[in-house]
């Protein structure tokens, strides 16, 4: 994916711009807009398709190289960040 | 798309994993858990925004669906400027005091609806007063003349207020309406933003 050229896709009443680094995460009921790391964003779609946390925390073990009990706390810890934020239901 | 996307902060793994060489005394199994600590976070920034709720009842802007104001009859009240030199056609200033209904115009705000309540604007003054010399709390009379208003027009109940709602804003009954619950600030905030909406206006952000 280019620098420069966002990947737009729509989730619920979510508007996700991803770049290659950063991810611009609209939602069109609240009107609020916020600044993601892309992968942060990308587990934020997985979770609003309702994908299996198992492959979930599989893919944050992965990416941040950690053991599947911590992921699944690091995954917890976004999951209710995100409520907080109205991102998810 | 972004199956791949993680691959920055591998980087940053490498990265870290580079300054290990150099680094003693580190225990790793706290450094590990301090990184996914410090990744929980997954905002860097946040802007919020207050969406345009234009004539929606109050109940519907706390639901947060703005496809409900969809056909909405609510109103969102006239300006100060309506009510001071009621200009604007068809209505006349005596039009919008009578429809209020009178003593509006010769009576302090202690003696009106009022009574009882917070009082916005100190006491000793009248209504239209308040709102013409911009008094502090004018903006909650102002409302409070609009919802009178609309209780009294041809559309009775239009304002996008009903009277519980607007006492229960005014008094900080938070357990009837708590303003925290609205994108608005304050109940002032929640009267001046809407003014002049009208239903039909568009909805939503």
């Amino acid at each position: 994916m280019s620098n420069n050229v966002a990947n737009v896709l729509t989730v619920n009443q979510l508007r996700i711009y991803q770049w290659h680094k950063e991810s611009i995460v609209y939602n069109s009921e609240s009107g609020d807009m916020h600044l993601f790391l892309s992968f942060n964003a990308e587990l934020l779609i997985l979770m609003l398709k309702q994908v299996d946390k198992v492959r979930i925390i599989l893919k944050v073990s992965e990416n941040y190289q950690v053991d599947k009990q911590q992921a699944e706390l690091l995954l917890d810890n976004l999951y209710l960040e995100y409520k907080t934020l109205n991102l998810i239901d | 798309m972004g199956v791949e996307m993680g691959a920055d902060n591998q980087d940053q793994g490498k990265i870290e994993s580079m300054v290990d060489i150099t680094t003693t005394d580190v225990d790793k199994s706290k450094r590990r858990f301090t990184k996914a600590g410090l990744t929980v976070t997954p905002v860097i920034m946040t802007l919020t925004s207050k969406p345009v709720f234009a004539a929606q009842g109050l109940s519907n802007m706390i639901s947060g669906n703005g496809s409900r104001c969809q056909g909405d009859i609510f109103e969102g009240g006239r300006s100060y400027a309506d009510w001071e030199v009621g200009t604007n056609a068809p209505f006349t200033k005596i039009d919008w005091l009578s429809a209020v209904g009178d003593p509006y115009k010769n009576v302090l705000i202690e003696d009106t609806d009022f009574s009882g309540h917070t009082l916005p604007s100190a006491p000793g003054q009248k209504l239209v007063k308040i709102i013409k010399n911009k008094e502090a709390g004018w903006e909650i009379v102002l409302g409070y003349l609009n919802l009178k208003y609309y209780l009294n027009s041809v559309n009775p109940g239009t304002y996008f207020l009903t009277e519980d709602q607007f006492w229960a804003l005014n008094d900080g009954d938070t357990n009837t309406w708590d303003i925290a619950d609205t994108p608005y600030l304050t109940f002032t905030d929640l009267i001046i933003s809407n003014i002049g909406k009208a239903p039909g206006d568009v909805c939503g952000p």
